[in-house]
């Protein structure tokens, strides 16, 4: 007899994984949710009469819920983007379901309403290997329940039937919802109250309170009927500082390979860790995550090195250093031709 | 984490030089570097092909003697003076040829 390893992934799923190490630091827990689920769909193991698969993200705003969804995507298909992406904010009012599905016979605009959700738009995403589509409802709890209503059917028998009474099916989809219910109780539970720190490692009692917290503000907020027919509820914790630090790294090295191929000048550059710290300042914050970080490098790095690429400071093969003054101002310096 | 590494490029039909990279994921690193080393390259060579001059042997002898490789330095921040800087590269240089790692030489390499 040969021994066989059940903990061996397929290649494609290792790969994913690689690529959710490469785009997400932490959440562990999630990234293994998605993998299982994508291993299943391609042995055939999902439930024929249900979606691929379906999850809800609970946790804090920037703490990389829609993230792990993108970086999915592009793990799957090569493109973060290639996910149908519902803003649920966009449907608190229960008429506007309309754009999801479309008007119904009778009602005005019954012809003109063109739906979201239709088959075609779903199979959009299919590749020749892959025949599956990612659908995510982001900040679900901002939508009106109309919404979750029609999500009942969708998760219960992976059909939905659009306003001219088209049937859309969802076997072939993994359908992901977030949520940031119950995150300022997270916070308030992780941070001890206001005057209180946080300490750096959460401990495993901590994490499973957090849960909880999560998971019982998900249960008061949706009908019980909508909170059962979810497979798996993820929480998402709060990034420590070590953990956000890490993600600036992954930003900037996604900058160096956006400018290898997007400059029209080949430069180096490096950020050292005092101009580090004066972007996390700006991009980071216990309330909003690490959801600003993008904005604090473009308005940091990116403009400033624009600025000096456009004005012809910068040459083919410089060296950029980006350092920071002791009052938190960066300042842009060229390597000199050391050994020249 | 990010950590400061040294990127030796040589070969390619060009000469040869080394640059300071900070650096998260090596390996994907020297994927996208290569990967943009032979596209520079193909221009290059796209760019400068005169009829009769360059053969394809001396074109796909610079594809194939192009390297590209990346070196521990065991610091993870960029230097803090230029002196310390200059003491890294010259750690690096191999045979002390001069010139090989100068901005100078670096401008026209690619």
């Amino acid at each position: 007899m040969r021994l066989l390893d059940p903990n061996k992934n397929s290649p494609e799923v290792a790969g994913l994984l690689q690529t959710f190490d490469r785009l997400i630091v932490g959440q562990n827990e999630a990234k293994t949710v998605l993998a299982n689920m994508v291993e299943q769909y391609q042995s055939g193991f999902s439930d024929p009469e249900r979606p691929a698969g379906n999850v809800l993200f609970l946790g804090g705003t920037g703490t990389g819920k829609t993230a792990t969804m993108q970086a999915l995507a592009e793990g799957l298909f090569g493109d973060r983007r290639a996910m149908l992406k519902i803003d649920c904010a966009e449907y608190q009012h229960g008429h506007e379901i309309a754009k999801l599905v479309g008007s119904p016979p009778g009602y005005l605009g019954h012809r003109e309403t063109h739906p979201m959700l239709t088959q075609e738009a779903l199979d959009s995403f299919h590749t020749d290997k892959l025949k599956l589509s990612i659908v995510l409802f982001d900040e679900i709890e901002k939508s009106s329940d109309t919404l979750w209503n029609l999500l009942l059917g969708i998760l219960d028998k992976a059909t939905l039937t659009l306003g001219d009474n088209r049937r859309v099916d969802f076997r072939k989809v993994i359908i992901a919802m977030t949520s940031n219910l119950g995150s300022s109780q997270m916070e308030r539970l992780a941070t001890g109250g206001i005057g209180f720190s946080a300490p750096e490692v959460q401990s495993a009692i901590l994490d499973s309170q957090l849960d909880n917290v999560a998971k019982e503000a998900a249960k008061r907020k949706f009908s019980p009927e909508f909170f059962n027919r979810l497979n798996n509820i993820t929480v998402f914790h709060s990034l420590t500082s070590a953990q956000v630090r890490e993600i600036l790294d992954k930003e900037i090295a996604r900058l160096h390979e956006r400018f290898f191929f997007g400059s029209k000048v080949n430069f180096y550059f490096h950020v050292r860790k005092r101009a580090k710290e004066v972007i996390l300042a700006e991009g980071y914050n216990k309330v909003y995550g690490a959801r600003f970080l993008q904005r604090a490098l473009e308005r940091n790095v990116v403009t400033p090195l624009a600025r000096l690429v456009a004005s012809g400071q910068v040459l083919n093969n410089d060296t950029i250093v980006i350092d920071a003054t002791p009052t938190g101002e960066l300042r842009f310096y060229v390597e000199e031709d050391i050994l020249g | 984490m990010a950590r400061l590494l040294m990127l030796s490029v040589s070969g390619g039909g060009k000469p040869p030089y080394r640059k300071l990279v900070s650096v998260e994921d090596p390996a994907r690193y020297l994927g996208i570097i290569r990967a943009k080393m032979v596209h520079d390259l193909i221009d290059y060579v796209a760019q400068n092909f005169v009829p009769g001059q360059e053969t394809d042997d001396v074109q796909a002898e610079a594809l194939r003697t192009l390297k590209v490789k990346l070196y521990e330095t065991g610091l993870e921040d960029y230097p803090e003076t230029d002196a310390e800087v200059e003491a890294l590269y010259r750690r690096f240089d191999a045979g002390n040829q001069k010139n090989i790692f100068s901005g100078a030489n670096l401008r026209t390499n690619l």
